[in-house]
């Protein structure tokens, strides 16, 4: 790369006089590198190329082929407006308007080669990954409903068949009992489970088998 | 009514046994389900009163079943289990909180149900706990909210002060907290 001498210098800096330095005239002197050398190497490059419209040409323009020093982000409207600033000494107020226009190009989506970089270093730490890795997350899936899940016989008062709480009843069931109040712990609405907390389980808890039946 | 009420007293006097210790730990049981898992105050505020219910009857009782042995042990495993971990930032702070009010009830539930409860190892052992889990919150290299810190200093102290009745003065424990403690951070 001809123009690696601008490497060091590749980092823009704004200036108290509101000037943007770092894409020194070295870089411009030396930016023989052409848009295609850049791009086929610089797949990040190509995704924000791809959807501006660079202001110049090639080589013709010069703050453009500046620019491309600077890697995915010079290449923005930005960038350009700015290297046009700092070169002509316009006010920066026209560079500064121009970050409305950058959340634009970043926000493109990534690249394919970028997908792909990140699948393999998945499969490459252990990831289970294609038609496994779909079949797992969809039995999670199905698991965190089944937990999660509010049972459709639930009323609004909690009294549906699958949780209806039988003061009477709870000795004789105990295993039912504790499942009803496992659901009633974990799955009602906090009115609900206040209640049975202070009216059932405290009532259980205070009085034993007694308070089953008042 | 007379056949109703004699009745309700015989349902009543073969009712009227207290649960047993596998009943009593299944309800505990449902209870520890929910401590990492409620958010609002009101809904941990019932469950610790249904949990320190069952460790007062059963501390009130002649013949112990030993509730609270269990479940201090439930809670020393729970404690371990965290503090095992090297970093309490590893586990969230309000679960680490709520086992420290649990661990402030029962301390308080069982010094109010028997005076003798300084004397056994259980005493030994919810002490030892509460002081993990102040460690744990208060600890400057975990990243607990300052509210809580102030809130687990203030419930700690709270349990501390409301049994000082039954406790004897020279209580080695009880002087320790009191007086070896810095003052930047006495409880």
């Amino acid at each position: 790369m001809s123009g690696g001498t601008s490497r060091a210098r590749s980092v823009p800096r704004k200036t108290r006089s509101g000037f943007i330095r770092g894409a020194g005239d070295e870089s411009i002197r030396t930016s023989g590198v052409t848009l295609e050398a850049m791009t086929s190497r610089s797949s990040s490059l190509q995704r924000v190329i791809e959807p501006t419209k660079v202001v110049g040409g090639k080589r013709s323009c010069s703050s453009a082929g500046a620019s491309f020093e600077f890697g995915s982000w010079v290449a923005s409207p930005f960038w350009t407006a700015t290297r046009l600033c700092a070169q002509f000494r316009l006010p920066h107020i026209l560079g500064s308007a121009c970050i409305l226009t950058r959340p634009f190009v970043l926000l493109t989506p990534p690249s394919v080669n970028l997908k792909k970089k990140v699948l393999s270093k998945l499969q490459a730490q252990g990831a289970p990954s294609g038609p496994q890795a779909a079949l797992e997350i969809e039995s999670w899936l199905q698991k965190a409903e089944s937990n999660t899940r509010v049972p459709d016989e639930m009323d609004a008062e909690g009294s549906g068949s699958g949780l209806t709480w039988h003061r009477g009843e709870a000795l004789e069931n105990w295993e039912g009992a504790l499942k009803t109040a496992h659901r009633r712990l974990m799955d009602s609405s906090t009115r609900l489970r206040l209640e049975f907390l202070n009216e059932e389980l405290l009532a259980l808890a205070k009085h034993g088998g007694a308070s089953l039946l008042l | 009514v007379r056949h109703y009420s004699y009745e309700f007293l015989a349902r009543y006097l073969s009712l009227s046994t207290d649960l047993s210790l596998s009943q009593v730990l299944d309800v505990f049981g449902l209870l520890t389900h929910t401590y990492p898992r409620y958010i609002d105050q009101s809904s941990r505020d019932a469950v610790e009163a249904v949990g320190m219910e069952l460790i007062r009857q059963d501390e009130l009782l002649e013949t112990k079943n030993g509730v609270t042995e269990q479940i201090l042990g439930w809670m020393t495993t729970e404690v371990g289990r965290i503090a095992r971990k090297g970093s309490p930032t590893s586990h969230a702070a309000m679960d680490v909180f709520v086992l420290l009010t649990g661990t402030c009830g029962i301390y308080t539930t069982c010094l109010k149900a028997s005076s003798d409860f300084t004397s056994t190892r259980s005493w030994a052992v919810t002490v030892g706990l509460m002081a993990i889990l102040v460690d744990l919150l208060t600890s400057p290299t975990s990243h607990v909210k300052s509210n809580l810190r102030k809130t687990a200093v203030v419930r700690c102290r709270s349990a501390l002060r409301s049994v000082c009745g039954q406790l004897s003065s020279s209580s080695p424990l009880q002087t320790k907290f009191f007086v070896r403690t810095p003052r930047s951070s006495r409880l």
